[in-house]
């Protein structure tokens, strides 16, 4: 599993999970790729709604 | 606006967040916010035209990083604080018009393993106490979007449902030394008559005190505190038991079932590793293909729930309808 973090165009954070053929069996994890510090930029939220 | 406002009678925090009034309420297909982006160049959530798994901020959320100076001030009574805390989308596929329990078992499981690296990632936080991962499925439970997503709110405190549990189920193994949530889901195991499905890691079984007719429990075989505790081969028995679940409660009433998915897990203050048992809980509102379940006087004004239907009944008739495998 990778994790790819990016912004969107609202600002807000969004973090795409890929995944790869994987043989099975466990590996260490929640170690992410690509990480971009202005993922936690927090402006103009009014995007996605729930 | 938002904030957390002390209830002192009830002993829990509300969260006032007025800016929710004007989310988008059921756009159609072109204009949902979680689609890829479309050619008429009004931006979406997302960035890429296809993509497995995708998490992203909640563009309303109730809890915010970053959150207001509060409306109102507390004081000793009434304390208010500011709604700090984080609240997620999960884009379970980039397909608006999937039916989830026909999306492939792969796609449950991956859905695991992002699970457990947002309760990793959000549980890290200071401020963050509870990572709550859910799912409001269906117009019934007040879903405005179709597009199959679930959500995660971090709370800056234990939400009081999984305090009370919390509460119990420390009392229990101060008694009798062992987790409350293992003897249960052994003790079900062992008897089989409300176990929906199984395998090696997980069971999903109606609860012997179920408050909805078709209620559903996923307990971890073994003592697993939270996902974090989960292995990788353990998240892709629970996604394969998930799917199967989700053929069940379909194919019950010949409808999408619409439900409330909550998780229950240890908090992620550094408490709870003896007692608290990873497990996810459905609400689902059917008790009959036509009759909805209305939470009502004795339930919200008192807190006693009525449940119109046989827990063991439910379970087999669900039983009946978990397909043994799932591709
Ligand atoms: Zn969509
Ligand atoms: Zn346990
Ligand atoms: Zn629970």
């Amino acid at each position: 599993m990778r994790r790819r973090d990016v912004e969107n165009e609202n600002g807000n954070r969004l973090i795409y999970y890929e995944f790869d053929d994987e043989a099975s069996g466990d590996e260490a994890e929640g170690v992410e790729l690509e990480r971009d510090e202005s993922e936690y930029d927090d402006s103009g939220s009014d995007g996605a709604d729930v | 606006m938002s904030e957390l406002r002390w209830d002192p009678v009830g002993r829990e925090w509300v969260i006032t967040a007025t800016h929710r009034q004007d989310r988008t309420f059921k756009p159609p297909k072109d204009y949902c916010p979680f689609c890829p982006p479309r050619d008429d160049g009004v931006p979406t959530a997302v960035t890429e035209s296809d993509f497995d798994v995708a998490v992203v901020e909640n563009g309303f959320p109730s809890l915010q990083e970053d959150p207001p100076a509060p409306a109102v001030d507390g004081d000793d009574l009434r304390p208010v604080e500011p709604a700090k805390g984080v609240c997620e989308v999960v884009l379970y596929t980039s397909d608006h018009e999937a039916v989830a329990s026909e999306l492939p078992a792969s796609t449950f499981q991956k859905l695991v393993r992002v699970w457990r690296d947002r309760y990793r990632d959000l549980g890290s936080r200071e401020e963050v106490d509870y990572v709550f991962l859910f799912e409001n499925k269906g117009e019934e439970m007040g879903v405005t979007l179709q597009h199959p997503h679930g959500q995660i709110y971090a709370y800056p405190f234990v939400p009081p449902t999984i305090e009370r549990e919390l509460d119990s189920s420390r009392a229990y193994h101060d008694e009798e030394g062992t987790c409350l949530f293992c003897d249960l889901v052994a003790s079900e195991v062992a008897e089989g008559e409300r176990v929906v499905a199984e395998n090696d890691s997980f069971a999903a079984v109606v609860p012997f005190s179920a408050r909805y007719a078709y209620e559903v429990h996923v307990y971890a075989k073994d003592h697993r505190p939270s996902l974090d505790h989960c292995s990788v081969d353990e998240c892709r028995e629970l996604g394969s038991l998930l799917k199967r679940l989700l053929v069940a409660y379909d194919s019950l009433f010949g409808f999408e079932m619409p439900f409330v998915m909550a998780t229950h897990q240890q908090p992620t203050d550094g408490t709870g590793a003896e007692y608290a048992h990873f497990h996810l809980e459905f609400y689902p509102p059917y008790r009959t293909a036509e009759k909805l379940k209305y939470l009502a006087g004795s339930e919200l004004g008192a807190g006693t729930y009525i449940n119109n239907k046989l827990p063991e009944a439910a379970a087999s008739e669900l039983a009946e309808l978990v397909p043994e495998r799932v591709e």
